[in-house]
C-alpha cells in the first residue's frame, strides 16, 4: 500500500488548519462571544480559530506564491492502518475479554506482517510483554486493569 | 545567600529519604535507557509514565520523572557518537564530531567526555536554579494577567519557530492545541464546549492520549512507514579514560558551553537544539583552526554537550516559578504536577517547599548517579542501542496503551487517542512539529483565564499590554522573534530555509523511503 500524493505539503496543510479554523468557528459562534470586557464562552475558541483560518490561508498562499511543489514523501500506510486498528481493538477489548486477550490483539494485528514470517517471535514479545505489564502495573501499582474476562 | 544554602540543605533531607533515593535512581536509570533505546524519547516515555505516577506522591513523581528527563538527555550522544543517529534534534549537534571521533576509534574519549562535560553541566545548572528561581520566582510576584496573557503567547511562539519544521504549519498546531484545550465545561460560565453531548468530555480531553497519539503512536506509524536497516557500531571502545590532552581541550569549551546554554534555558520556549547549536557556533568561531570541525574536534563534542545538559536543567526555571513550560517535556510535567494538585508557579516555592528543594537536591544527586551509571556501564548502553526496533514499537503500543487507560480507567480515552493518531499522522506527515500543539494544549486554559481577566481589568482595553512594561517587553520579545524568522526566510526565498532546516532534520529520522 503506498500513497503518492503530488500536491504541496503546504496546501495540504493549510487546507486541514482552514477546515479546522472555519468549523470550530462556526461551533464556537452556537456559544455566546460576549463582550471583551466580559468574554462569553465563544470568545476564546472563535478568536484562535479566526488565527487559525488565517494560518491555514496564509500556508496555502505562501504555497502557491512559491510555486515550486513540495511533493510528499512516500510512505507505506499500512503501519498506520494496523496501528490504529489494533488500538481500537485494545480499547474494544480490554474491559470486555481483560488484558490477556486485548493484548494478543494489540500485538498481533500491530505486528501482523512480522506474524507471517516469524511467529515464534511475535508470540515471545507477546508473551513477555503481557507477563511484564501484569506483574508491573496490575500487581506491583495495583491498577484497575483486568486481566482475564472472568475478573 | 545563607538561605539557598539552609534551603539546599532541607531538599537534601528530603532528596535522601530512601523512597525519593530510588526514584531519583530509577529515573535516571530509565532515563539513561530511553536516551540509547532507538525509537523512544522522553516524550514518548511520559506518555506511557504520566498515569503510573499518578498513584504515587508527589515528590517521589516529579523526582522521579525529572529523572528520566536529564538521564535520557545525558545519555542522548551515545547514539549520535556510535551511530551518527541523534535521538532527538538537540544531540544532532554532537553527530557533527562526536561520530567522526569514533570513526578514528576515539570512541572512548567522546563519549568520556561528553559524560563529563554533561555531568560538569548538570551540577552548575542545578546551582543556576537553586539560585535564579528564587529572584524570578520574586519577580514573578509582580506578573497579573496581561504579563501571564502575554509570556503564555510568547511560549507557544517560541516552541513553534524554534521546530526544526515547516514554523508557520507548527504555528497551526498550537492553535489546534489551544482548540483542544477548551473542550469541556467553560469555568466563568459553566457552558460545556465542543461536548457534543458526550459526558466523558465534560471535564475536558485529557492530555495524555493526545501526547500517547502524538509521539508514541504516530512515530511508530511513520517509522514503520519508512523503516530501513539501522547502521551496526562500527568502533569499538578501546579506551574510557579520556588523554590529558582532551580534557585540557575541552575545559574552556565545557565551561562557555555551560555559560550559553544555562543562560539560554531560562528563556522560555528556547528548547535545547539552539543551546547545543549555539555552543558548537561559537567554538568554530573561537577555534585557530576551524576546519578541525567537523573532523572529530573534542571542542566540538564538549561544548554542545555541556550547552544542552546546561539547558536541560535552567529549563526548570520558567516551569517551576511561572508555569510557563520550556517545552513539550515540561509541558507533560506541568500537567502530572496539577494532577497531583500542585500549581506551578511564584507561590510553589513557598507552599510547596519540600517538594521545591527536594527536586532541586535530588537533581544533583541524579546527575551524579549519572556519571557513575553511564561510563562503567558503557558495554551494556552499547548493547541496547542495537535493540531492533521490532521488539521496541510493541512495548510501546502495550505501554501506551496501558497509561491511556489508566488516567481515567475508561476505554473511551484510548479511542481519543486513536482518532487522534489518524490527524497527528496526517499532520507530522505535512511538515507540522507536535510539540506545540501538546504545550498550548495544557497552556491554553491559562491563557484564556489570564486574557479573560486582563480584559476585565482594563475594562477591553488592549493597549493593557503595552502599557505595563513587563508585559510590553514580552510583547516586544514575541514580534522580535517573529520578525528574526520571517525576515530572512522573505530575503532568502523559502526554497533554501528548507533545504538547511531539512538537512537538520535528516540524520534524526534516519531513514529513507523505499
Amino acid at each position: 500500500m503506498k500513497t503518492r500524493l503530488t500536491a504541496s505539503k503546504d496546501v495540504l496543510a493549510g487546507a486541514i488548519f482552514l477546515v479546522i479554523g472555519v468549523v470550530t468557528f462556526l461551533l464556537a459562534r452556537r456559544y455566546e462571544l460576549g463582550v471583551p470586557t466580559h468574554m462569553g464562552p465563544g470568545f476564546f475558541p472563535a478568536l484562535v480559530a479566526g488565527v487559525l483560518t488565517l494560518i491555514g490561508v496564509a500556508s496555502i498562499v505562501r504555497s502557491i506564491a512559491k510555486q515550486d511543489v513540495d511533493p510528499i514523501t512516500q510512505y507505506r500506510l499500512q503501519p498506520l492502518v494496523l496501528v490504529f486498528v489494533g488500538v481500537l481493538a485494545f480499547s474494544l477489548l480490554i474491559e470486555r475479554t481483560g488484558l490477556v486477550v486485548a493484548s494478543a490483539a494489540l500485538i498481533g494485528i500491530a505486528c501482523f506482517p512480522r506474524l507471517r514470517t516469524n511467529p515464534i517471535e511475535v508470540l515471545v514479545t507477546y508473551v513477555v510483554l503481557t507477563a511484564f505489564a501484569a506483574i508491573v502495573f496490575v500487581r506491583l501499582f495495583d491498577m484497575q486493569l483486568p486481566l482475564f474476562w472472568w475478573e | 545567600m545563607t538561605d539557598v544554602f539552609h534551603n539546599l540543605a532541607h531538599g537534601f533531607a528530603i532528596a535522601l529519604t530512601p523512597s525519593n533515593l530510588l526514584y531519583c535512581w530509577l529515573g535516571a536509570l530509565l532515563g539513561t535507557m530511553i536516551g540509547v533505546l532507538p525509537g523512544i524519547n522522553v516524550l514518548i516515555a511520559f506518555s506511557i509514565l504520566l498515569p503510573v505516577t499518578y498513584h504515587m506522591d508527589p515528590i517521589g513523581a516529579i523526582v522521579m520523572l525529572s529523572g528520566v528527563y536529564y538521564g535520557a538527555h545525558h545519555s542522548l550522544s551515545t547514539s549520535s557518537i556510535m551511530l551518527n543517529m541523534p535521538g532527538e534534534s538537540s544531540a544532532i549537534v554532537i553527530c557533527f564530531d562526536g561520530h567522526p571521533m569514533a570513526k578514528q576509534g576515539r570512541a572512548g574519549p567522546a563519549l568520556s567526555i561528553a559524560a563529563l562535560s554533561s555531568f560538569f553541566a548538570g551540577c552548575v545548572g542545578v546551582l543556576i536554579i537553586a539560585f535564579f528561581a528564587p529572584f524570578l520566582a520574586n519577580a514573578a510576584l509582580w506578573f497579573q494577567a496581561p504579563e501571564y496573557t502575554t509570556v503564555c503567547i510568547l511560549a507557544l511562539v517560541g516552541a513553534s519557530l524554534v521546530s526544526s519544521k515547516s514554523k508557520l504549519n507548527t504555528l497551526g498546531m498550537a492553535c489546534i492545541g489551544l482548540i483542544l484545550g477548551t473542550v469541556g465545561t467553560d469555568l466563568h460560565t459553566g457552558v460545556e464546549r465542543f461536548t457534543f453531548g458526550n459526558l466523558k468530555l465534560d471535564h475536558g480531553i485529557d492530555f495524555v492520549p493526545i501526547a500517547a497519539a502524538l509521539f508514541a503512536f504516530s512515530e511508530i506509524a511513520l517509522r514503520l512507514g519508512a523503516l530501513t536497516e539501522r547502521p551496526r557500531i562500527e568502533s569499538r571502545i578501546r579506551d574510557v579514560i579520556p588523554r590529558w590532552a582532551d580534557i585540557r581541550q575541552s575545559l574552556f569549551p565545557t565551561l562557555r558551553g555551560t555559560a550559553l546554554g544555562g543562560t539560554l534555558g531560562i528563556l522560555p520556549g528556547t528548547g535545547p537544539f539552539i543551546a547545543s547549536y549555539a555552543a558548537y557556533a561559537v567554538e568554530k568561531g573561537l577555534a585557530k583552526e576551524p576546519g578541525r570541525f567537523g573532523n572529530g574536534a573534542i571542542e566540538g563534542v564538549a561544548a554542545p554537550e555541556a550547552a544542552n545538559n546546561a539547558s536541560a536543567f535552567t529549563h526548570f526555571i520558567p516551569m517551576l516559578t511561572l508555569g510557563i513550560p520550556a517545552g513539550a517535556v515540561f509541558a507533560m510535567l506541568m500537567g502530572a504536577l496539577e494532577v497531583q494538585g500542585i500549581q506551578p508557579g511564584p507561590d510553589i516555592m513557598v507552599n510547596h517547599a519540600d517538594l521545591f528543594w527536594g527536586l532541586i537536591a535530588s537533581m544533583w544527586l541524579g546527575n551524579l548517579m549519572l556519571l557513575v551509571l553511564n561510563l562503567p556501564l558503557v558495554g551494556v548502553w552499547l548493547k541496547l542501542l542495537e535493540t531492533p526496533y521490532r521488539f521496541i514499537y510493541p512495548t510501546i503500543l502495550l505501554l501506551a496503551c496501558i497509561g491511556c487507560y489508566a488516567v481515567n480507567n475508561q476505554t473511551f480515552d484510548i479511542q481519543v487517542a486513536a482518532v487522534a493518531l489518524l490527524l497527528a499522522y496526517a499532520l507530522q506527515r505535512l511538515d507540522c512539529s507536535p510539540g506545540p500543539l501538546i504545550i498550548a494544549m495544557i497552556l491554553g486554559p491559562t491563557l484564556e483565564e489570564n486574557l479573560r481577566r486582563a480584559m476585565l481589568i482594563s475594562d477591553g482595553d488592549p493597549s493593557v499590554f503595552i502599557r505595563r512594561p513587563i508585559s510590553a517587553t514580552f510583547v516586544v520579545l514575541t514580534l522580535a522573534l517573529i520578525a528574526a524568522f520571517v525576515i530572512p526566510a522573505f530575503r532568502r526565498g523559502r526554497s533554501s530555509d528548507r533545504a538547511v532546516a531539512e538537512g537538520a532534520e535528516a540524520p534524526a529520522l534516519a531513514a529513507d523511503v523505499d
